[in-house]
């Protein structure tokens, strides 16, 4: 059947985003299907590195969970990605996208002593 | 399948707190409000239509998460796991290295007055930045492409080698002649390409012309195959 055939090259990402990602840039024209199997293929292939590289930092910490710090020292050690993808991690201090502000949320003080509540004043 | 739609709980509460502050008074409103962002009130419409492109464009700018995490987790150990912002930075980081991949097979095709991106111009693009570990697996992905591509073209004119090619039960490669000695997958260090690179080598079969009896038909079926079976004769001591 083709299916055994394709398999082989079916790739995990979405085709049609990557060319949506891909056209962005207003400069980019037109992209021929083999140009973007290759593109999607290789996003796969850095990604996988990524993945690695930032788990060797990770188990050099000694953490069970891949952080944000783990991934920016394994980007640090590899001088291409370095090159084009430091400046766009986001710096130690920014919240991500999603980031909760349950944190921010704090009890109000309470009232200084001796305060009368107005109620008070009606009784 | 993908988190496409651009009402994701994420994106919503921002729009609407600022809504419901507005549309205290009016409680009809903040219900529907706070229900979808497609609601019934003017206002409610007014500010989700404006909301809305900036929530598509920011969901289609990257890849799916669910797509980046799987991939991730065949290259981490089987216990670890990925911090929420990392997840997210990485995300970012793939489209980051789409768009300057292709940015710079871009400029070669602009400098060189082509208006396509070609796979040439993406495989430069790769060395040039540096990535030029990847070259290999790219080439040998791309021309399997371009094998199986030709052989989807052969079948349609309905050539005899489609019998053959179908119990094969692996890749193209070697369909035209004898198996390539092809590189071991070894060094590329992923782990992914090896599966695929399987060369099944015992798993010629003849072609279509069983009926010629179980052995007497040694020296038909072998004329049958196009050269083919100089490769692997296995009935070729049949006596």
């Amino acid at each position: 059947m083709a299916e055994d055939q394709e398999s082989p090259i079916r790739p995990e990402f979405p085709i049609g985003r990557v060319k949506k990602i891909m056209k962005l840039d207003q400069d980019i024209n037109k992209i021929n299907s083999e140009a973007l199997h290759l593109i999607t293929y290789s996003t796969e292939l850095f990604l996988h590195f990524l993945a690695e590289k930032s788990a060797v930092v990770a188990v050099e910490k000694k953490r069970k969970t891949v952080s944000l710090d783990h991934l920016r020292t394994a980007v640090k050690r590899h001088q291409p990605t370095s090159d084009f993808l430091l400046d766009s991690l986001p710096l130690p201090s920014q919240p991500g996208r999603h980031t909760k502000t349950a944190s921010d949320k704090k009890a109000p003080p309470p009232p200084p002593v001796g305060t009368r509540r107005i109620d008070d004043f009606f009784q | 399948m993908e988190r496409g739609a651009p009402f994701s709980p994420y994106q919503l509460p921002k729009p609407n707190s600022g809504l419901n502050m507005d549309q205290l008074s009016n409680p009809n409103s903040m219900t529907s409000s706070v229900v979808t962002a497609g609601g019934t009130s003017d206002k409610n419409k007014g500010v989700a239509v404006q909301q809305q492109p900036c929530m598509a464009r920011e969901q289609d700018q990257y890849m799916p998460i669910a797509n980046v995490i799987r991939i991730m987790r065949k290259s981490l150990p089987a216990h670890a796991k990925i911090s929420d912002d990392a997840k997210e930075t990485i995300q970012e980081c793939v489209s980051e290295y789409i768009s300057f991949v292709t940015g710079e097979a871009n400029e070669r095709c602009q400098r060189e007055q082509r208006k396509t991106i070609t796979a040439e111009d993406i495989l430069w693009a790769m060395s040039k930045l540096g990535f030029d570990n990847y070259v290999d697996p790219l080439t040998l992905y791309i021309n399997r492409y371009r094998e199986i591509e030709t052989d989807r073209g052969s079948a349609l004119r309905g050539e005899p080698a489609v019998s053959f090619r179908q119990t094969y039960g692996g890749s193209g490669i070697g369909f035209h002649g004898p198996p390539h000695s092809l590189p071991p997958s070894g060094p590329y260090g992923y782990g992914m390409v090896d599966p695929t690179m399987g060369m099944g080598g015992g798993r010629y079969y003849q072609n279509g012309s069983g009926q010629d009896g179980s052995g007497s038909g040694t020296g038909g079926s072998s004329s049958s195959i196009n050269g083919m079976s100089s490769v692997y004769d296995p009935y070729g001591q049949y006596k």
